[in-house]
């Protein structure tokens, strides 16, 4: 069994070097990483337990993002676990956020600004959302609610 | 021409990987070439918008884009020359941590 505690943080990405990235960088900040390559591993894993955060790729190589969503609502599962998106697509910026997901990180980000943001969630602060800016390649947050 | 690449030193531990890992796209560039497999650069356009950028390395990021754009097209010769551009960086370039 997957046994979750505060500052667990489930990576959805299929790049496995955007994988190993991630996990340094966010254990280096204390967080606890556990990493799954598919939107079907992720689903398996959060029947188990809740994480604090998901970052979930937006292209998955077994389903789509909504679907994944879907299953995630339809299964009643990481009900208030926050969920941001993680991308390289273009024009993320007009992208609308489905329910649950509260912001975007466009590929590639700024290491400190990017840890900066994961860190807001460390106290909680689920209310967050965060804006697009693909003209520094980062990501403004902004305090809404 | 050196160029130099301004990389977080955080990142320090697992730069060897991700060079090796650029070495890789290299020997799988000129295979995608001579098989002209366009959907490989399509990929490699794909995965170098991602990693490379938070690395710092932000010219392999540039030749992500005209990778994307002439495989779209189907221009042998431009990723050709994209491939050399991308050996002679791997080649040329020059790391330095920054906090």
């Amino acid at each position: 069994m997957v046994a979750f505690v505060n500052n667990d943080i489930l990576v959805i990405e299929d790049n496995s070097e955007m994988q190993e990235l991630l996990k340094m960088l966010l254990e280096e900040e204390g967080f606890n990483v556990l990493s799954v390559t598919s939107g079907g591993e992720a689903i398996d894993v959060l029947r188990e337990d809740e994480p604090m955060l998901i970052l979930l790729d937006l292209t998955l190589p077994d389903m789509k993002s909504d679907e994944f969503l879907l299953k995630v609502k339809n299964e009643k599962l990481a009900n208030h676990v926050p969920i941001l998106y993680f991308s390289a697509l273009p024009r993320l910026d007009q992208l609308a956020l489905p329910e649950g997901v509260v912001g975007v990180i466009q590929k590639p980000f700024q290491i400190n600004e990017f840890l900066e943001v994961l860190n807001s969630f460390k106290s909680g602060s689920t209310s967050l959302r965060i804006n697009l800016n693909n003209n520094n390649n980062g990501f403004n947050v902004n305090q809404v609610g | 021409m050196l160029r130099l690449v301004y990389v977080n030193r955080m990142l320090k531990p697992i730069l060897p990987r991700f060079i090796e890992m650029r070495r890789a796209d290299l020997i799988e560039m000129t295979n995608a070439i001579n098989q002209s497999d366009f959907n490989y650069f399509r990929d490699l356009s794909h995965r170098l918008l991602g990693t490379p950028g938070t690395f710092g390395f932000h010219y392999l990021v540039k030749l992500a884009k005209l990778i994307e754009i002439a495989a779209l097209n189907r221009d042998l010769d431009q990723l050709k020359k994209i491939k050399n551009k991308y050996e002679y960086f791997l080649k040329s370039h020059k790391v330095i941590f920054i906090p």
